[in-house]
């Protein structure tokens, strides 16, 4: 009854292939959360666990014995914490930069992928927040970070941005949790207008509130959508600032910068849209969402990625420059050092992995191909946690006082702890295909062709 | 100005009783819609599985109000988060922490900006809530195996009897005259 066909405005390429009609894409949705999950999804989910065990088996470690099972020392106090934390909240910027960002500019390429990529935000803000909990020693005193009244009636330090950070990042967890939420309650409802499982029946009733989709609904709903979307714009942009002046307001040498918040940014951004990227070419291919996230969609994302490319290729060019131009020779030299000096092999890794891979992307045909984009994507990964580690670890080797220089190497626990981390988002992802609408069913309906009426706003779609 | 419950709460949203269509085109939807308002019909309400532009226009639905309410609790965030940085740094324990003034506007900021956003979600969330009648677990559609189509891929029109225009016949012959199916007596009567 409801017919995509190939719009031919523009010349744009449709955003959902075929002839698919509502009720199509309802059950193709549906099709994963109503059938019993195979071996491949089992094995991939104890391998992720097992990730996780050994993560929760080093912090274990960690809390018995102490900071000590680390590699972190006297001038490199922060190491793999730190570097792993502000790798995961990158991560998950891409998922607001889709669901929030793209939604403002009318990107309505984002309807497909947006339920994944908040999902993944959500799960990569959950491992951030491991790292800073278990890195201040004594975990049981970590709600010290709160401002809430105790004996000592001394209060936080409102004036540190870390402690910004712990508002920043709690609100960011919060309010992508609650606008995820909100776009998953016509969709729980549509599942449980059609499940035949009792049981089934009784969870999504519960937490699709009872929606039903009335006109009069909607609009509240769309009004309270486009300010979530308003919201959480500005607050992504501002996460990740707020963690890049973690290092800029201290005097570090390399960290001392006003270019860092936009550095970061869009660092996060690169990094978050090479995991969505990653994620989504498999899923799509497990799931038979190839018509839905179709290959000009990956098309799209492979753009972003390399215009993030350029953006971080730009800001390492301009940090070196400003190094130089400034005539400081702490600063400068601490720019040589990430080069040629002992961590230099970590320096080539990052420019490789982040400047020069994606600059395959300038030709459509590798734009357009799976295998292309995965080892890119994966290589963005790598490079993007490279850059962290890279920051972190040569300025605080090497400050201003050659007699206090030291090199950090980390050990097994950092690495375990890590390796957990990766486990633990693996694994949420995994139970959240299988039991949560991955695509925003709702959302797709209304990108149909003619699926509004003629001559009403969105009548024709690209 | 910031009233945000109806005079007759979700009379509409809620279906007691009345009669009920399927619909399976929006253009037959707004069609039926358009018809049935100009036949005096008030008490009018659709579902659909997505938001569907235009029917708002027509069921002269007033614009949300739940921005006012967003903008007002940030605004209250805003103002809790400056007040708790004041009252706590610089005057319940005041600490000198490298000279910097007991209260330190521009480092407030940050804070004040995060607390406003997260107050202004949490309103939004609460009300946008409460604005669509939910939650609500009840239905006179759970029962009816047509109605549960229009979470998926049909279209529902709904017309309450406490209409003072209402007129079963007269609404009936409408429905028929802009193709829905399954028109049907839906609630106890």
């Amino acid at each position: 009854m409801n017919q995509a066909t190939t719009p031919e405005i523009l010349g744009c390429e449709p955003l959902i292939i075929g002839h698919k009609s509502r009720a199509e894409i309802t059950e193709l949705v549906a099709h994963p959360l109503d059938h019993f999950p195979n071996k491949i999804w089992f094995a991939l989910l104890a391998v992720s666990l097992s990730a996780f065990a050994i993560g929760l088996g080093c912090i274990a470690w960690l809390i018995y014995k102490g900071i000590g099972v680390w590699g972190n020392n006297n001038p490199v106090g922060w190491g793999f914490d730190i570097v792993n934390f502000v790798f995961w909240i990158g991560i998950g910027h891409a998922g607001t930069l889709i669901s929030a960002i793209l939604f403002l500019f009318r990107q309505k390429w984002r309807c497909a992928i947006n339920r994944a990529a908040e999902a993944m935000t959500i799960f990569a803000v959950m491992c951030a927040g491991i790292f800073p909990a278990i890195h201040v020693g004594r975990v049981w005193f970590a709600w010290y970070l709160f401002p809430l009244p105790t004996q000592q009636n001394l209060w936080v330090n409102f004036r540190s941005p870390l402690l910004w950070d712990v508002f920043a990042v709690s609100t960011y967890l919060t309010v992508s949790a609650l606008f995820w939420y909100m776009g998953l309650v016509p969709d729980l409802a549509t599942l449980r207008d059609r499940t035949k499982n009792p049981v089934k029946k009784t969870i999504y009733s519960i937490l699709s509130l009872g929606w039903r989709g009335a006109s009069r609904q909607w609009k509240h709903y769309e009004s309270a959508y486009m300010i979530f979307a308003g919201l959480s714009t500005p607050l992504v942009l501002s996460v990740h600032s707020i963690v890049s002046f973690d290092f800029a307001t201290s005097v570090m040498p390399g960290w001392h910068t006003t270019i860092f918040p936009p550095y970061f940014v869009v660092g996060a951004i690169f990094g978050g849209f090479a995991m969505v990227l990653l994620l989504l070419s498999v899923t799509r291919k497990v799931f038979h969402f190839e018509n839905i996230i179709t290959i000009s969609h990956l098309d799209a994302m492979n753009k972003i990625i390399l215009f993030c490319s350029l953006v971080i290729g730009l800001a390492y060019a301009t940090e070196f420059f400003i190094a130089w131009y400034s005539s400081n020779s702490f600063e400068y030299y601490t720019f040589v050092n990430r080069m040629l000096g002992p961590y230099g092999w970590c320096y080539w890794i990052m420019v490789l992995c982040n400047v020069m891979a994606p600059q395959i992307m300038w030709f459509r045909k590798y734009r357009r191909n799976i295998l292309v984009m995965i080892i890119v994507s994966f290589l963005v990964t790598i490079g993007m946690w490279f850059e962290r580690f890279v920051i972190i670890a040569t300025s605080l080797s090497r400050d201003y006082l050659p007699s206090s220089w030291d090199m950090y190497y980390p050990t097994r626990f950092d690495f375990g702890v890590l390796l957990g981390s990766f486990g633990l988002f693996f694994t949420l992802y995994l139970i959240f295909v299988r039991v949560l609408p991955a695509l925003s069913v709702s959302e797709l309906k209304g990108i149909l062709k003619s699926s509004n009426p003629k001559g009403e706003v969105d009548d024709v779609q690209a | 100005m910031f009233k945000l419950k109806p005079k007759t709460p979700f009379k509409q949203i809620h279906p007691h009783s009345g009669i009920a269509a399927q619909f399976g085109e929006p253009n037959h939807l707004l069609d039926a819609v358009k018809r049935l308002k100009k036949e005096g019909l008030n008490e009018i309400e659709v579902f659909t599985p997505y938001p569907v532009h235009g029917i708002d226009a027509i069921l002269e639905e007033k614009r949300s109000k739940i921005p006012w309410v967003s903008f007002i609790a940030g605004f209250v965030g805003l103002l809790v988060a400056l007040l708790m940085q004041w009252w706590m740094s610089g005057v319940d324990y005041r600490l000198n922490i490298g000279g910097k003034p007991f209260f330190s506007g521009p480092a407030f900021v940050p804070i004040m900006f995060e607390v406003a956003v997260l107050f202004s979600a949490l309103a939004t969330f609460v009300v946008v809530w409460g604005a669509c009648g939910l939650p609500k677990f009840s239905s006179v559609f759970e029962k009816d195996h047509r109605a549960l189509r229009s979470t998926n891929d049909e279209f529902l029109v709904y017309c309450d009897r406490s209409d003072h225009r209402f007129d079963a016949a007269r609404i009936e012959e409408i429905l028929k005259n802009s193709e829905a199916f399954d028109i049907r007596v839906v609630g106890e009567l």
